[in-house]
């Protein structure tokens, strides 16, 4: 079991409820950005919000229609929403000529979060929004969830403890423009148990960005 | 298949076909092709006070239906687009009966508003004189000013006054649903109570018919505060900032920020609202909250909200 923490910078905070397009891009341009094999360039917060995004693929005739109040409702209630089961396919059909996918591996233990993480890859997973009620939040403000949904948010474990302690980059949590998180800056902090309980009855898998190249896999140095 | 199976299977049918948010109903219907589930939508919100941020979800109810065979083959199920038009339609509906029930049960202060009070004066006008005696209905121009006789139109079209040979009378069979006690001791107080319970049973039609729209942004105010309590069960103290940009998600919003405060401060002076001088914070005065808490808790209310 080791201590391991990636350094996370170009933070976004989520604004209209688009944790999914907010952490796949932070993750992945903090992957990529130096990798000369990808043209990160190219890929753009708007546009992986796009090809995640469910609800504008249905209303596209609905909102020229729809009155204005309507409107503002919808945007209210449908803004960063995404299929859990299928947001990463039209994703992974867009980012492929970049030559990248988003992986997934069903089940997962704090093992794989650490393997993920020594790989230089900053795995993601699907949880219930009120983990971070049990969560350690380095903020003046706590963010807590109240109620109990049946809802699922999106967020990044940027390092681990000796299989205990995950470290957390979560968009719902206020982060500064030029932050980096690291080892010196842990924002939240969860038990891995914590983040198991939270997930297991979502999706239950961990999510991370891999080159397509799999034979220049073992030569990427962590970023 | 099974109950529970059956279940299982609508809830990856869910899963596939909608967006995150979307969860089942308790309300399951057995029928002999299958079973019917309902769906939920829950939309997320923010909201922070002194001390922490809450995250809350509005639950939007039977927005969706996915009806499965005892197979569990789908029989029929919500396209998307139905079921973003049905969720678009909940929320409207769920705010406006929630905005009724709060006016109902805050309209005596609501009434005694300034601002309130004096856009009612026609009302007031009118019932104090139809109290006092009957008048000829083709004479009301002669007694009437021309705004006056938009609330006997009014009061006559929803059956407060009614025609009694070739004068105009005010219904006393009407009033009497309006479950208030006229005493007749204090004549003014009768005509506030019955402005008040009027008010409550209307005031959508007084803001939009008889286009009495200054009462819009003290409703909107304490509605948009009262919804937040209720959501979180706690007198939750805002900025006035986050209060506005809560404010205009239901309210068309005319007003800069500065008005929309100088609305607060004539709220606070009638005790419809706390405000912080200090913090520049408000919330609900104590009697207010508990008031609102109490109502709500009522299986008439609930049941109304569900």
């Amino acid at each position: 079991m080791v201590n391991k923490v990636l350094e996370l910078r170009y933070l976004k905070n989520n604004v209209n409820d688009q944790c999914v397009p907010i952490t796949l891009f932070v993750v992945c341009k903090n992957q990529f950005e130096k990798d000369k094999r990808v043209k990160f360039s190219e890929i753009s917060f708007n546009n992986i919000k796009k090809w995640t995004h469910w609800g504008d693929k249905h209303t596209l005739d609905l909102l020229k229609v729809m009155p204005e109040k309507d409107n503002k409702i919808y945007h209210a209630c449908f803004q960063g929403t995404f299929n859990i089961t299928s947001f990463h396919i039209e994703l992974n059909s867009n980012i492929r000529i970049f030559n990248i996918r988003l992986e997934s591996k069903y089940g997962f233990t704090s093992k794989d979060i650490e393997d993920k993480l020594l790989e230089g890859k900053c795995p993601m997973i699907m949880i219930n929004p009120q983990y971070v009620n049990e969560a350690e939040q380095n903020i003046t403000k706590h963010r807590m969830v109240r109620g109990d949904p049946e809802i699922s948010h999106f967020i990044a474990i940027h390092g681990i403890n000796n299989g205990k302690r995950c470290f957390i980059y979560d968009c719902n949590l206020p982060h500064d423009n030029d932050e980096v998180l690291s080892e010196e800056n842990i924002k939240c902090e969860a038990k891995f148990d914590i983040l198991r309980k939270y997930s297991k009855d979502i999706t239950n898998r961990l999510y991370w960005f891999e080159l397509i190249d799999k034979s220049e896999k073992t030569n990427l140095l962590p970023y | 298949m099974n109950d529970q199976e059956l279940i299982q299977k609508a809830k990856l049918v869910m899963h596939k076909t909608y967006c995150n948010g979307i969860t089942i109903n308790d309300k399951i219907i057995k029928t002999e092709e299958g079973i019917k589930v309902f769906l939920d939508y829950l939309v997320p919100k923010k909201v922070e006070d002194e001390l922490f941020e809450y995250i809350f979800f509005l639950r939007l109810r039977e927005v969706g239906l996915i009806e499965l065979s005892t197979e569990g083959e789908i029989i029929s199920k919500s396209s998307p687009e139905d079921f973003i038009k049905e969720t678009i339609e909940k929320y409207k509906e769920l705010t406006k009966r929630k905005e009724k029930i709060i006016i109902k049960i805050f309209s005596n202060y609501f009434i005694r508003l300034e601002q309130v009070h004096l856009t009612l004066t026609p009302l007031r006008k009118v019932l104090r004189k139809l109290m006092e005696q009957d008048f000829l209905i083709d004479n009301l121009n002669k007694n009437f000013a021309p705004n006056e006789i938009r609330y006997i139109n009014f009061l006559q079209s929803f059956g407060y006054l009614r025609k009694e040979g070739n004068k105009l009378t005010l219904d006393n069979g009407t009033i009497k649903k309006l479950k208030i006690k006229i005493e007749g001791k204090d004549k003014e107080k009768d005509i506030e109570q019955l402005i008040s319970s009027i008010f409550a049973e209307h005031f959508d039609y007084i803001i939009s018919e008889l286009h009495n729209t200054a009462i819009v942004p003290y409703i909107g105010i304490l509605v948009t505060l009262c919804i937040l309590a209720l959501e979180l069960q706690k007198n939750i103290s805002l900025t006035i900032n986050s209060l506005y940009k809560m404010y205009k998600e239901h309210y068309i919003c005319g007003q800069d920020e500065s008005s929309f405060k100088d609305k607060i401060i004539d709220m606070k002076s009638f005790d419809l609202l706390k405000y912080n001088y200090e913090n520049k914070r408000l919330s609900l005065p104590d009697n207010i909250y508990a008031k609102l808490i109490t109502a709500f808790a009522s299986p008439d209310i609930q049941k109304q909200i569900c």
